[in-house]
């Protein structure tokens, strides 16, 4: 799936006086497959770019193009319809239903629980090392199970394009590499896009961004990478 | 089960489910019985006091016309609305039900009118017999006897409008839907009999109570007491605009009650912030996500409302056997107008409820919820 930005502005509060810039000018194209790494200091406006193309957020100017369709021209309920059809999120934090059991936190994007699904669910559960606690709850399991259980979850509407917002922040570091290495070898049929400050997670990216101050300061490719 | 299902949810919140459920059930049974109980007042004085009326109109003397004059009760005689006029004396039983006192009509009337008024009125002797002449014998209507836990043999005391107490002796048990008493003393032709205890029964000719109503309603103007059905029904309205008060009463505690559970089940939504906010992240639609929650707050209140009903018949059937039917009233346990206002606390509660919600889902920034730390 291809990704277009051209000249996307994105300010916060810009009804006010001094809004705050948080991308300034952007423009990238990003093509196919593969794991794409953006990283760049705290309040550099990775996030803000990240969220702009899935959907999330709207730039105050600029155009966002996933494949033909102008993000920006897409109603809300459109971009939802989108990002369920197409995306798959991993936050910071896991945002699990808490009284729902992991199994069905998984099944949360279908909201379908047919054999079918339960079975593949377990199947991304199993490969992520967690599948013993399908039907626990999330307060029952450590932070790192949680993630990874949210990592399901990402994966289960077979997604074009999967968003990482520092994914592997609450894990420790074979956790992050053991959901880095999923991630990996999802790469082959999917768009990974992740943000991150530990740069060490994306040793395998096929391409990395850094910003800076709301600016794209370079774009490597995996040939170019150290 | 589906995971974002309205039943699965409420398989999941159990105990939440049901301390909102209680709530509302509680304040249902609340509202239903009181109804009911006012009914139940209302009703076992109604039918105490009215349905005699359907039969015959009562006229009797005052202190200004101490004796009933000749040519009313001629011209009564011959009115094309009147059946028969029957002479009678006129003395009541007291009869209470929790929360009013009233009195039951008490009759003596000669051997000959005696068992004519039983015809006219559909009394059936259920138990002993009638009263004879002169004596100090009571028949009594069956749900006066109730109240007043009277049995053949026993004795009791009957009002008259000067106070004279005068003890009887109960010889019959009467049934019939007028709860008419009858006395054997005094006669018509007892010399102490003083005003407001003679008069006489008005009964009219066939379809023709309404006109005949007119015909003795027209006697109070001189001075005559005149008792129709309806004059009766004018008093009774009356006395039931005191019950209105108590709907507004009952409506304003549901009101109250209604804010305190919003503000409790608000809290319980609010709480659910990040979990609405996770959902509009990977792409269920504001929409969607208010269709969950509505149906989760419709199906909590319809399931309340079902149970509060349930439950406060089966109380209201238990308490009002107790303290109306089983003293001679009349229980009220199924009725309409306490299941309406019932109905408000649910309803209130889920219209409070969805509005803030409903608010609180579409204000719900996705973003702001997934990059909080």
């Amino acid at each position: 799936m291809n990704y277009q930005l051209n000249n996307v502005n994105l300010i916060y509060d810009v009804e006010k006086e001094g809004g705050t810039t948080a991308l300034k000018d952007v423009s990238l194209g990003l093509e196919g497959k593969g794991l794409i790494g953006i990283k760049g200091p705290s309040g550099s406006g990775k996030s803000s770019l990240l969220y702009l193309m899935a959907g999330l957020k709207v730039p105050t100017s600029g155009n966002v193009f996933y494949g033909d369709i102008d993000l920006s021209t897409l109603s809300m309920s459109k971009l939802a319809a989108l990002r369920h059809r197409d995306y798959g999120f991993i936050f910071q934090q896991h945002f699990l239903i808490n009284y729902l059991t992991v199994l069905e936190n998984a099944l949360v994007p279908l909201n379908i629980n047919n054999k079918n699904a339960r079975d593949k669910a377990l199947d991304f559960l199993e490969r992520l090392g967690v599948v013993q606690y399908a039907n626990k709850y999330p307060y029952q399991l450590s932070g790192g199970q949680r993630q990874r259980a949210a990592v399901v979850r990402a994966l289960m509407n077979e997604p074009k394009v999967i968003f990482g917002d520092e994914p592997t922040a609450a894990l420790d570091h074979e956790s992050a590499c053991q959901v880095m290495g999923l991630l990996s070898e999802l790469t082959n049929n999917t768009m990974v896009i992740i943000v991150t400050h530990d740069e060490s997670l994306l040793t395998n990216a096929d391409k990395l961004i850094s910003i800076k101050d709301g600016h794209i300061v370079s774009i490597a490719e995996r040939e170019g990478m150290v | 089960m589906r995971p974002l299902s309205t039943i699965n949810y409420i398989h999941k919140n159990k105990r939440k489910l049901l301390s909102n459920i209680i709530i509302i059930v509680v304040a249902i049974c609340l509202v239903y019985v009181m109804e009911c109980f006012v009914s139940s007042i209302a009703e076992s004085i109604y039918s105490l006091d009215a349905t005699r009326f359907n039969y015959a109109s009562v006229i009797v003397s005052t202190e200004s016309v101490p004796e009933i004059p000749s040519d009313i009760i001629t011209s009564l005689k011959e009115s094309e609305n009147v059946d028969t006029v029957v002479p009678v004396t006129v003395r009541q039983i007291v009869f209470s039900v929790p929360g009013s006192t009233t009195h039951a009509a008490v009759f003596s009337a000669n051997s000959e009118n005696l068992s004519y008024l039983t015809d006219r009125f559909k009394i059936e002797v259920s138990d002993g017999r009638l009263p004879e002449d002169g004596l100090d014998e009571i028949a009594v209507d069956k749900s006066v006897a109730k109240n007043n836990n009277l049995k053949i043999g026993s004795k009791t005391s009957i009002d008259t409008s000067h106070n004279l107490d005068r003890e009887y002796t109960v010889v019959g048990i009467l049934d019939s839907d007028s709860h008419i008493s009858f006395v054997g003393s005094p006669t018509l032709q007892d010399n102490t009999l003083k005003y407001g205890e003679t008069g006489y029964l008005v009964f009219p000719s066939g379809g023709h109570r309404e006109q005949m109503e007119n015909e003795v309603s027209s006697l109070s103007s001189q001075g005559i007491n005149v008792w129709t059905l309806s004059l009766y029904e004018k008093m009774y309205a009356k006395n039931n605009q005191t019950f209105q008060i108590l709907d507004i009463m009952v409506i304003l505690a549901i009101i109250v009650m209604v804010v305190c559970l919003v503000c409790s089940k608000y809290a319980q939504y609010f709480s659910r912030k990040s979990e609405f906010g996770i959902l509009s992240a990977i792409g269920y639609t504001h929409k969607e996500i208010n269709k969950r929650t509505s149906c989760e707050v419709i199906f909590t209140n319809l399931i309340s409302y079902a149970l509060g009903l349930i439950i406060a018949i089966l109380i209201s059937k238990v308490i009002m056997t107790a303290l109306f039917d089983n003293v001679g009233g009349t229980g009220v346990y199924l009725y309409w107008k306490a299941a309406a206002l019932s109905l408000l606390a649910p309803a209130l509660t889920a219209m409070f409820t969805l509005f803030p919600v409903n608010r609180l889902i579409k204000k719900i920034d996705a973003v702001s919820i997934v990059t909080r730390n």
